[in-house]
């Protein structure tokens, strides 16, 4: 019965296009990891694995370049989860003007990055930004700080900022998870009188636990991958302080060494490739014990 | 039965899209409608007689900032004439070497692409005796400034026409109202700049803004004295250019980027350097609360325009001073258009060229651009101001070119060496290992590019 | 007992009061946006949070004149719009078929499709791939590239959700004789929803956002989404931030819609509507 009622080839159409425009351009692109490919020669020569043994042999800073890229991808997979989780806790229900709330909780999620990096440049700004201005005007002046060009704040401040673009976008997810979870469970426990956090707990975020395992490998792969928040808000600066993986990809594109730069991107796509097996792995293990 | 209804809703939605689409792509723009002014046929053409209009749309791709304003509504006199339509494609400059790149090797390229021109990228960046046409029996050539020609030549031939300001450079422009006030006079040496910076900062005011955020600009303060680097080291540029010296050996470059440090670590920059952004330059200029800057000599006359208030001619200009400079640089490589091998319309390319390069076109251009002062060809008139012919009497006498211009591999690596000198100012990073990072780059490059002095 | 009711009666206010502080911090950047896109060019190059001196929505005209914002802006719906619409599609009917029947075959395949979350772009090749099917430089190309790159992430997250539709409902469907396809489009599309609609939103944001794809495959500024005008407009305007800010504020102003709207369609509780019922 599951052959006919589930056929195949529902897939296909979905199948066709990833493999087309997707797989084939990717796979044959990431065989320029293996060549000396530049800007300044129109030939391109195998050199095998020179490309990664320079990506690996610590000159170019790149191994500080993943630490941070890690730290970033941490650190947003929590609070944007933490975050977005009681944001759409707060919108689901029980709220005037909810539409109006979910509305202005996902806009920055719309605005482009380009501009947010802007927008934040100038909020962030020692002299005149609205951040320092604000701690100044209620008393809290000592708290000022240069947020984007201070080794302590630049990776914090970068962190700050994409957490609040991307925590209403998680919020949108979440909330689509909690809407489809059937009203009678929480019914039946609140009668049973569990007060509100208990059934958080028992049962909003067991039966939400497929959303945000969506969202966990979401954070991740876009933690994993981040880069313009990092280029329009410091671009690596000041120094190298803030440089992540991607920033590094960009720089050796920009300087037309492209076999260095695939060789960079391929190492990423490697690793996020082991990483997203082993979650989705855990998470099906999950889905079928239920 | 049912199955192939579904693989029609799914495959083959896909496949007649795939399909259908087939005869609309790759017929370039050329057959796009030019949605020009027909009405205006007969009266606009006394000048280019004989010519009749065509429907034919050239695109012309370019980064952010190199097609100027005035360049478009030439463009639009150029479309009434001829019937020939440009189509403008302007590119974020971070994505332009890339993209360009990508056309030009997939033979996709625009009927005219923009490039940064440069004696030494013209093969290696562009492949020009591959991907452009060549220019050199084009007449607008023989008007063409020398040096300008000279950087856009490849063996011998001509492959790009540079409209540019030839005074497009950087220069320290200062406040005068700031330095009569505190009666100070314009500093000659390195030791008279920085009693000047030390009496402007008692005075409250800051001395130099300084827009390290954007990454480009505090690295002018550096290859920009080129002309004095080769003075004090006759035959430098050439060693450099054979890989019979390094960077890193040459003192006076260690000493200027030194001084670049001192002049940060004094407090000469004020406190929000790492913040401050170039877009920002007219505002905090006009303010008064800033005594210098580096910029264009255009500088004044935006600022009067955005702020009018303070008068274009309360500021006056002198090069930059480190390591005793007193040698105006100028800067014959600038953003130049090519015109593309594999175009269908190479003709009318080399029409708008001759266009744009008449005399009266020209004029027009200059008039328009506020931030040019004057162009690279012959018989324009340049529109300097009193205090512009000041500084071209004081100064010009000595020119030369900035080392991006002149050492080859140095252009290429300009935001790499912003992040080192951010490295530096901020501690992390000694001048000489600024040098290093210099050579070493430019070895990987030469070397990418199998230059056989590197070899 | 009694604190239990207190706070069944003061929550709602408390909670509204931290929506409400929640929403001025999000939205305290953006009002930045919205305030500079009505001053004159003057007062909004320092992008300051102060009021305009005087109201000038003459910006909106500027920028939608001289941007040719009804040309892109009528790209892009177009190109967001289709594509997203077939991507959710062929997405959900692909999550559907590995989400329901875990045979080898379609465990491999739905891991392989994950793979393209993670893999890089090149775009020289993805050229050659472009030319080879003739999509350069076309706007159905475009739009059946951009579907494909939002294939992936559709299908990963559809896939969450499928499971969370009982498959009861596809057993009574069978028995009341439906086919696959009927099943599929009368029965469970519709109770997937709150998830086509959530993803249609992601995939529409992540279209109308999409910068690059047509900087390298379109060849004609006339085919320009807003994304690229916007662009085209910075180059010309860059130092008027009113202009600047008001143009963001019309190419933002559509995903926003289309959020609004699509939200009606997430409606609470169906799954259980559909089971009672």
């Amino acid at each position: 019965m599951n052959n006919k009622t589930y056929p195949y080839y529902f897939s296909l159409g979905a199948m066709l296009l990833y493999v087309l425009l997707l797989v084939i351009p990717g796979v044959a692109g990431i065989a320029y990891a293996f060549t000396d490919w530049n800007s300044y020669d129109s030939a391109v020569h195998f050199i095998g694995l020179d490309n990664f043994r320079k990506v690996f042999s610590g000159e170019n800073m790149y191994v500080s370049f993943i630490k941070n890229t890690l730290i970033f991808t941490i650190a947003t997979i929590v609070l944007k989860t933490v975050i977005g989780f009681f944001l759409a806790l707060l919108v689901n229900k029980g709220v005037r003007f909810r539409n109006f709330h979910r509305a202005v909780m996902f806009m920055p999620a719309v605005v482009p990055m380009l501009i947010v990096g802007l927008i934040f440049k100038s909020v962030l700004h020692p002299d005149t930004g609205l951040l320092n201005e604000f701690l100044l005007t209620i008393g809290l002046g000592f708290l000022a700080q240069h947020w984007l060009t201070d080794l302590n704040f630049a990776f914090k401040s970068i962190i700050g900022v994409d957490v609040w673009k991307g925590a209403g976008y998680i919020m949108v997810i979440l909330l689509a998870g909690l809407q489809s979870i059937p009203k009678d469970y929480d019914e039946a426990a609140e009668i049973d009188g569990a007060g509100y956090w208990r059934r958080i707990w028992n049962i909003t975020i067991p039966l939400l636990m497929p959303a945000l395992t969506v969202t966990l490998v979401l954070n991740m792969l876009y933690g994993l991958k981040v880069f313009d928040t990092v280029y329009v808000l410091t671009n690596g600066g000041p120094g190298y302080a803030t440089e992540v993986l991607f920033t590094g990809v960009f720089k050796e594109f920009s300087m037309g060494r492209y076999g260095l730069g695939t060789a960079l991107s391929t190492v990423l796509f490697v690793f996020m490739t082991i990483i997203g097996y082993f979650v989705v792995k855990v998470m099906s293990r999950e889905e079928d014990s239920h | 039965m049912r199955k192939a209804v579904g693989i029609l809703a799914a495959v083959g939605l896909t496949l007649g899209l795939l399909a259908g689409c087939g005869s609309s792509s790759n017929e370039s723009s050329s057959k796009e409608p030019a949605s020009s002014g027909t009405g205006t046929t007969k009266t606009d053409n006394t000048q280019t007689s004989g010519t009749t209009k065509q429907n034919v749309t050239l695109t012309y791709m370019a980064s952010q900032d190199w097609i100027k304003d005035s360049e478009m509504q030439l463009a639009k006199k150029f479309e009434e004439q001829t019937g020939i339509h440009i189509d403008f494609q302007i590119v974020p400059a971070d994505q332009y070497q890339n993209l360009l790149k990508v056309k030009l090797n997939s033979k996709e390229a625009p009927d005219i692409f923009g490039g940064q021109d440069g004696k030494f990228d013209l093969g290696p960046l562009y492949d020009v005796e591959k991907n452009a046409v060549d220019l050199t029996a084009e007449e607008w050539t023989k008007r063409e400034n020398k040096l300008f020609l000279e950087q856009a030549t490849w063996n011998d031939k001509v492959y790009a026409l540079t409209v540019w300001d030839p005074t497009y450079d950087y220069y320290v422009v200062y406040n005068k109202q700031i330095f009569d006030k505190l009666g100070l006079k314009v500093p000659t040496t390195y030791s008279e700049f920085l009693a000047v910076c030390e009496a402007i900062k008692q005075s409250g005011v800051t001395p130099i803004y300084e827009p390290v955020s954007d990454g480009w600009h505090h690295v002018l303060w550096f290859p920009s004295i080129g002309p004095k680097f080769e003075e004090a080291n006759p035959g430098l540029v050439d060693k450099l250019n054979n890989n019979e010296l390094k960077v890193a050996d040459v003192p006076i470059m260690e000493q200027a980027l030194t001084q670049f440090n001192e002049l940060v670590k004094k407090g000469y920059m004020g406190e929000s350097y790492f913040s401050n952004t170039f877009a920002d330059t007219e505002k905090n200029m006009a303010s008064g609360k800033f005594a210098m800057t580096v910029h264009n000599l255009g500088l004044p006359q935006t600022i009067e325009a955005a702020f009018p208030d303070t008068k274009a001619d309360q500021f006056g200009y002198f090069p930059i001073p480190l390591v005793d400079n007193q040698l105006m640089n100028i800067a014959p490589a600038a953003p130049s258009k090519f015109i593309y091998s594999g175009s269908k319309h190479i003709e009318e390319a080399k029409k708008y060229f001759q266009f744009l390069t008449q005399q009266e076109n020209l004029q027009y251009f200059l008039d328009n651009e506020p931030r040019f002062l004057s162009l690279d060809f012959e018989g324009i008139n340049g529109h300097f101001t009193p205090e512009q012919q000041k500084f071209f009497d004081t100064y010009g006498a000595k020119q030369g070119s900035g080392l991006q211009m002149t050492a080859k591999y140095v252009n290429p690596q300009w935001m790499d060496i912003g992040k080192d000198m951010s490295a530096m100012i901020s501690g992390a990073m000694e001048p000489k290992d600024i040098l290093k990072n210099m050579d070493k780059r430019r070895e990987e490059q030469a070397k990418a590019a199998k230059d056989s002095a590197w070899q | 007992m009694s604190t239990n009711r207190r706070l069944r009666t003061y929550m709602p206010w408390g909670k509204n009061v931290l929506v409400w502080i929640i929403s001025l911090i999000t939205i305290a950047p953006l009002i930045l946006i919205v305030i500079n896109s009505l001053k004159d060019s003057a007062q909004a190059s320092s992008m300051g949070m102060d009021l305009p001196t005087s109201l000038h929505f003459s910006n909106f005209k500027t920028v939608f004149e001289q941007g040719k914002l009804a040309g892109s802006l009528w790209n892009s719906v177009l190109y967001a719009g289709v594509s997203t619409i077939l991507c959710v599609l062929l997405a959900s009917m692909a999550a559907y078929v590995y989400a329901r029947r875990k045979s080898r075959l379609n465990r491999f395949s739905y891991l392989f499709m994950l793979l393209g979350l993670a893999m890089p772009l090149n775009y020289f090749t993805l050229m050659k791939m472009m030319q080879l099917l003739h999509l350069v430089n076309s706007q159905l190309g475009i739009i059946i590239l951009y579907a494909a790159v939002q294939i992936p992430l559709s299908v990963f997250i559809l896939y969450g959700f499928v499971g969370g539709v009982p498959k009861e409902l596809d057993e009574a469907g069978i028995i009341d004789g439906c086919g696959p396809i009927r099943l599929f489009f009368d029965i469970i599309f519709p109770l997937l929803k709150p998830a086509a609609v959530t993803v249609f939103i992601l995939a529409f944001l992540n279209s109308w956002n999409e910068f690059l794809l047509p900087l390298y495959f379109l060849n004609s500024a006339s085919q320009w989404p807003m994304t690229l005008s916007v662009y085209n407009f910075f180059g010309q305007f860059q130092m008027q931030w009113n202009l600047v800010s008001a143009d963001i504020v019309l190419t933002s102003l559509p995903v926003v819609i289309v959020y609004l709207l699509g939200q009606r369609f997430i409606i609470a509780g169906m799954t259980a509507g559909s089971v009672k019922g």
